[in-house]
């Protein structure tokens, strides 16, 4: 009884609240914000869309920065094909032969 | 559950202005309404529903439907920035300009309506604020006490017993003004 009483009298107490209308231009700024939001984030969401439909922006990004991660750590962990067979020319190593050593052979 | 926003928050996502536009027009008002009651500033109130749709936009291109409608989204992401907005208002002293009216009988029977109504106001003002906004919901915006509770992100018996505190305290803070809003 005494929640219907109160009930009642919120009822009545709220309908002499006026209505509280959004001042003018309010819709206005609403879709400049929205015209502001499409131009900054509109191509990369869109790039992002187009990579991994469905996922957040950063998403693609991550999996980008990851995959990139993952190969450099690759690369640096094995050793280099050439340098695996025992020969080879690198520029890390001094040459194992000179001019004098080819002339010398060619005399012979 | 259809949702006749979805497929506006799609192609607004897609850079459909008129579907953004349509989505304003359908729901800013009522959002504003609230605002301004829990608030008490318009400039305020248009923050946060700016705030709302802001964020309402920068989801819209990759929106779900979910479990929840577009609205009560709406509702409850504007409801958390006026409980923010509160939050960060509660170290400045309360407008004196909105002081209750004596709840002793006699001075209210001098009340106009528009007085009476910044008596409300200001009675609503005092209410935790989840209880002014179950209030606000179910009596002001006129929703149903199901829909109130997924706004709130609260059971519909929790809603009910927040809104049964809520009209107490609300009719306890205007009683001076009993006799002007119809009860003897």
């Amino acid at each position: 009884m005494q929640d219907m009483d109160d009930r009642d009298f919120a009822a009545r107490a709220l309908a002499r609240l006026g209505a509280a209308p959004p001042p003018p231009g309010s819709e206005r700024r609403l879709l400049d914000a929205y015209a502001a939001r499409m131009r900054r984030g509109g191509r990369l969401a869109r790039l992002a869309e187009l990579v991994w439909p469905g996922m957040p922006a950063w998403a693609p990004g991550a999996a980008f920065a990851m995959a990139l991660l993952l190969g450099i750590g690759v690369g640096m962990a094995l050793p280099d094909p050439a340098m695996a067979e025992g020969g080879g020319f690198s520029l890390a190593r001094p040459p194992s032969f000179s001019i004098e050593s080819l002339l010398a052979e060619e005399s012979r | 559950m259809h949702d006749p926003d979805t497929e506006l928050v799609a192609r607004a996502g897609r850079g459909d202005r008129a579907a953004a536009a349509t989505l304003v027009a359908r729901h800013s008002a009522r959002l504003h309404g609230l605002a301004r009651r829990m608030l008490g500033s318009e400039a305020d109130a248009e923050d946060v529903v700016q705030e709302a749709f802001v964020k309402l936009w920068t989801h819209a291109a990759r929106w779900r439907p979910g479990a929840a409608k577009i609205e009560t989204w709406l509702y409850r992401v504007t409801l958390n920035a006026c409980y923010d907005r509160l939050r960060r208002k509660r170290a400045v002293p309360l407008d004196e300009a909105l002081e209750l009216p004596d709840a002793a009988p006699g001075p209210d029977h001098g009340l106009d309506a528009p007085a009476l109504a910044a008596a409300v106001a200001a009675a609503l003002d005092e209410l935790p604020e989840r209880q002014r906004a179950a209030i606000l919901l179910c009596h002001y915006d006129e929703r149903g006490n199901v829909e109130a509770a997924e706004i709130l992100g609260l059971s519909v018996e929790a809603t009910e017993s927040l809104l049964a505190r809520g009209r107490r305290n609300l009719r306890a803070r205007l009683a001076g003004v009993r006799g002007l809003l119809g009860e003897v």
